[in-house]
């Protein structure tokens, strides 16, 4: 094949004045021309504009350009946009190259003005680097991978539950997988909820239908297109899209949900009693029991570990559905998508103000527990340690949240849920006082303000101050020592307090995004592919992120993402298949000596050994390179980051280095 | 690479070059495309500013950079290299990070032992940590002003373009 001449297009971008302003675009761009096998080199003001688009599009045909380099923002924001723009003119994706010179030059540098000319110099020396390596630029191709319509989510709160139904409403197959032994997560518990001051998983009737429905009920039951995994987790996963497998393993719940009526027998014949996880030490619960009243799926589950295998439930039983002694479960799934939507856990606050230690000093959530009608206290609001009506409730703010020494992030609910609470507190019992000790109050969300004014109306007493310390006085109340923000101290008396604690990443977050290969922010909570433009996305194409697991959000919130990224695991699935760019590995099956030392470092098993000599399998390559590196024949390269496009990389950001010619 | 299209520069250079005035150091930063990039990014972002010499090659895993790589920088006239990748149990690809770390620090020992030693770094960082990013280059930066410039770069026979 006659090798074509290199012809390379420089577009230097303005941005605006973003980049304008520091660096002098027209002197890099005038620069750009003299650097080997550039035919063109021009600025604009917006590059990323249709306009400059269609600019690019032209010089291409004009010059003849097969390269094309723009300087401009980062390529993690706009190197798509112009990989498509030289593609549409005809030019293979990667061809194109891009330098960064905002988030890395002007912007970096605009502090100092004695520093512009050093910023100017220095994206000269970018673009030279990047037209260096557009000399050694391949073209790479595209392979289809298929999208079978078949969906795994993980995690069954509001946020999983949402995206199933709008998934299998669309005609997708769900995998529903949820720890717990029940559906709904966090909102279940919450008994009535802002901003409907309704069950946390009920939905209201639609046009044409007399009654709420249960969420939880309506995925269990009516959608045959929905299989749901209670106890369940994912131990193993591996894959891409198009074909991610999960091995579930499912933890033995004793009781065929089948057969069971859930008459409840079981329960009342059970010896056994332990204190309930899910109201927080408020109530106690027998080893067989149903984790909430409106608990879906609706039958018992045993607690193994409590459990004594007495068999006095097995017993009593009509319809012999206990089943004491079934093994944990494995299942294979293979799947085309995944959404995440394992949600938060709540920060607990131990040996933080009196929490663990005094009796009446309790988290919101055992709070939301207690005043759920169906609760542990069948919706009274009392003291835990003698069962009194409180004569004033405390409130604290931002516990664990918006500290350096926990977490730095804003939970972002907390202030809402406490005027919940607080204006519930006082429309049941008007008599009780509550304050509520905050740092700053934010109120961001739909309708929250309506909960602002009304406490504020009922009597609530808000002080902007710290809490330095907390003191168990004889009856069991708590004397609290108020530093107020404008620098008054006083003692304030309560008999009960409740901890507005931090919503932190659920228990297992870190092991999860392991196992699927996932990133985690600072706070551990999972990382979005992009804040601003992919915020459901995952940098793994086709693993999806919903509700709590990314952020701190109330449901209404956790409901929008669901949707979105119910929407976006759809595309490929509606489309069938995605195509999948061969920047992969590749073996130059001459100069392998079979060693297998890049079979050993691919993280994805992405290579076999075949015939003696190393095979990549390009769609389960990701691209990472380790491989390459390891090689001692120098067999395996990576295609678009291969050494001498590495090396010319280097050569060209360096080439104004050495002993000056004459 | 083709010289034909070498243009010859028409403006006509400067009175004194910076090597003579003054040492400014040099230096490229292999940056993972998901975690330290970035980081540089996201402190250009936030109008950090830190010194304007540190320049940097994409890669898309610390995992990908080869210690030949290091070393051709250093050949080429870098006074200093970074290798940067994600965070430990963080990287995208898994192991990039660990292998990466490895690889640079035994190429660190051999670089100690031919007399060119502290020119390279190794740091790991999330791409929220555009404070760890503006941290890292700004010492090494002091540091390679003190280590003074990279000895090979008077072997380097010419400029290859100015
Ligand atoms: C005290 C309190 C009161 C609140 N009150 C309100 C309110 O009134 N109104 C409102 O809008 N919001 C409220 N919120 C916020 C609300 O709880 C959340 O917005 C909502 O629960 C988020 O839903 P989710 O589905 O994202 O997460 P979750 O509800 O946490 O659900 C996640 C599910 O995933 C499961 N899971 C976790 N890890 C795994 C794993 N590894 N494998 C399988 N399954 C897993 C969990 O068991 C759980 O069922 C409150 C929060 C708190 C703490
Ligand atoms: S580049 Fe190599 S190590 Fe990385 S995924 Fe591909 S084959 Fe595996
Ligand atoms: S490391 Fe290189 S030589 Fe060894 S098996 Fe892999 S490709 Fe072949």
């Amino acid at each position: 094949m006659p090798t074509e001449e290199t012809r390379i297009g420089v577009f230097v971008c303005k941005c605006g004045t973003n980049i304008a302003k520091v660096v002098d675009v027209p002197a890099v761009a005038d620069y750009a021309k003299n650097l080997p096998n550039v035919v063109y080199s021009g600025w604009q003001l917006f590059t990323c504009s249709e306009e400059g688009q269609t600019i690019i599009k032209e010089h291409i045909k004009k010059h003849k350009l097969n390269r094309v380099i723009v300087a401009s923002c980062s390529p993690k924001l706009h190197e798509p946009t112009f990989r498509r723009t030289v593609m549409e003119a005809g030019i293979n994706p990667f061809y194109f190259e891009m330098a960064n010179i905002r988030e890395q030059v002007s912007w970096a540098h605009m502090k100092q003005k004695d520093e512009y000319a050093e910023a100017t110099q220095k994206a000269k020396d970018l673009v030279r680097a990047a037209v260096f390596r557009a000399s050694q630029l391949e073209s790479i191709g595209s392979t289809t991978q298929t999208v079978p319509p078949v969906c795994m989510i993980i995690g069954a709160g509001i946020a999983g539950i949402t995206a199933s139904t709008l998934l299998a409403d669309n005609g997708y197959e769900v995998h529903l997988v949820e720890r717990s032994p029940a559906l709904g997560g966090k909102a279940a518990q919450l008994g009535f909820v802002f901003m409907t001051d309704t069950c946390g998983v009920c939905v209201p009737p639609k046009h044409g239908e007399m009654a709420r429905k249960c969420l939880s009920k309506r995925v269990l039951l009516n959608d045959p297109k929905i299989h749901v995994y209670t106890q369940t987790e994912v131990k193993q996963f591996s894959g891409y899209i198009g074909n991610f497998q999960a091995k579930l393993q499912t933890q033995p719940r004793g009781v065929n949900i089948n057969t069971c009526t859930l008459c409840g027998k079981c329960i009342e014949s059970c010896p056994v009693e332990v204190p309930h996880e899910l109201d927080l030490g408020l109530g106690t619960r027998k080893a067989i029991y149903l984790p909430f009243p409106q608990a879906v799926p609706r039958a018992p589950v045993i607690d193994f570990e409590s459990c004594t295998k007495c068999g006095k439930c097995a017993e009593v039983c009509p319809v012999n559905a206990i089943e004491l002694n079934e093994p944990p479960k494995n299942t294979d799934i293979t799947v085309g998508t995944v959404i995440v939507a394992s949600g938060f856990d709540v920060f607990k606050p131990d040996g933080l103000y009196l929490y663990g230690e005094a009796p009446n000093v309790l988290l919101q959530l055992a709070l939301a527990r207690m005043m759920d009608p169906l609760g542990p206290t069948n919706g009274k609001l009392q003291r835990v340690s003698d069962k009194q009506i409180p004569k004033h409730v405390g409130m604290i703010q931002c516990v664990g949240s918006r500290d350096p020494n926990y977490y730095s992030h804003c939970s972002r609910v907390c202030c809402q849920v406490a005027m919940k609470h607080a204006v519930y507190i006082k429309e049941h019992w008007p008599e009780t006082e509550v304050t509520i000790f905050y740092k700053d109050i934010r109120l961001q969300g739909k309708e929250y303000e309506r909960y602002y004014l009304n406490a504020k109306k009922l009597g609530v007493n808000f002080h902007r101050a710290d809490i330095t310390n907390v003191e168990e006085t004889t009856n069991n109340g708590l004397k609290l020592a108020v530093a107020h923000h404008n620098g008054s101290k006083e003692i304030v008396d309560v008999d009960m307090l409740v901890l507005s604690a931090a919503m932190i990443p659920a228990e297992g977050a870190k092991e999860l995004a392991h196992t699927l290969n996932m990133e985690v922010d600072l706070q551990g909570f999972f990382r979005e592919y992009h804040l601003k433009l992919a915020p459901v996305d995952t940098a793994t194409n086709g693993i999806y992120l919903a509700g709590a697991c990314s952020s701190p959000r109330d449901i209404a919130e956790a409901s929008f993402m669901a949707a979105a990224a119910a929407s976006h695991a759809a595309i490929p699935m509606s489309k069938g298949e995605v195509e999948v760019d061969l920047a992969k590995s590749v073996v130059d099956e001459t100069l392998c000596i079979g060693c297998a030392n890049c079979y050993g470092v691919c993280p994805y098993s992405a290579i076999q050994m075949e015939g003696g000599v190393a095979k990549v399998i390009e769609v389960a390559c990701k691209g990472c390179g380790i491989c390459v590196v390891e090689c001692p024949a120098e067999a395996i390269q990576l295609r678009h980051y291969r050494d001498k496009q590495i090396y010319s990389q280097i050569e060209g950001l360096l080439a104004n280095v050495g002993v000056a010619k004459k | 690479m083709s010289k034909a299209n070498l243009k010859v520069k028409t403006t006509p250079p400067k009175a004194s070059s910076k090597l003579t005035q003054r040492f400014e150091p040099r230096i490229v930063s292999f940056c993972c495309h998901y975690c330290s990039y970035g980081a540089a990014d996201l402190a250009g972002a936030s109008k950090m500013s830190y010194p304007t010499n540190v320049e940097i090659i994409r890669v898309p895993c610390s995992g990908r950079v080869d210690p030949l790589h290091v070393l051709r920088a250093l050949e080429e006239g870098a006074d200093g290299v970074m290798v940067t990748g994600c965070l430990k149990e963080q990287c995208h690809f898994v192991t990039g990070n660990i292998h990466a770390e490895k690889r640079m620090q035994q190429l660190m020992a051999d670089l100690e032992a031919i007399g060119l030693g502290g020119r390279l770094v190794f740091e790991l960082m999330s791409a929220g940590m555009a404070n760890k990013w503006v941290e890292t280059t700004s010492s090494f930066y002091d540091r390679i002003l003190e280590l003074g410039p990279n000895p090979l770069k008077h072997m380097k026979k010419e400029v290859k373009c100015e």
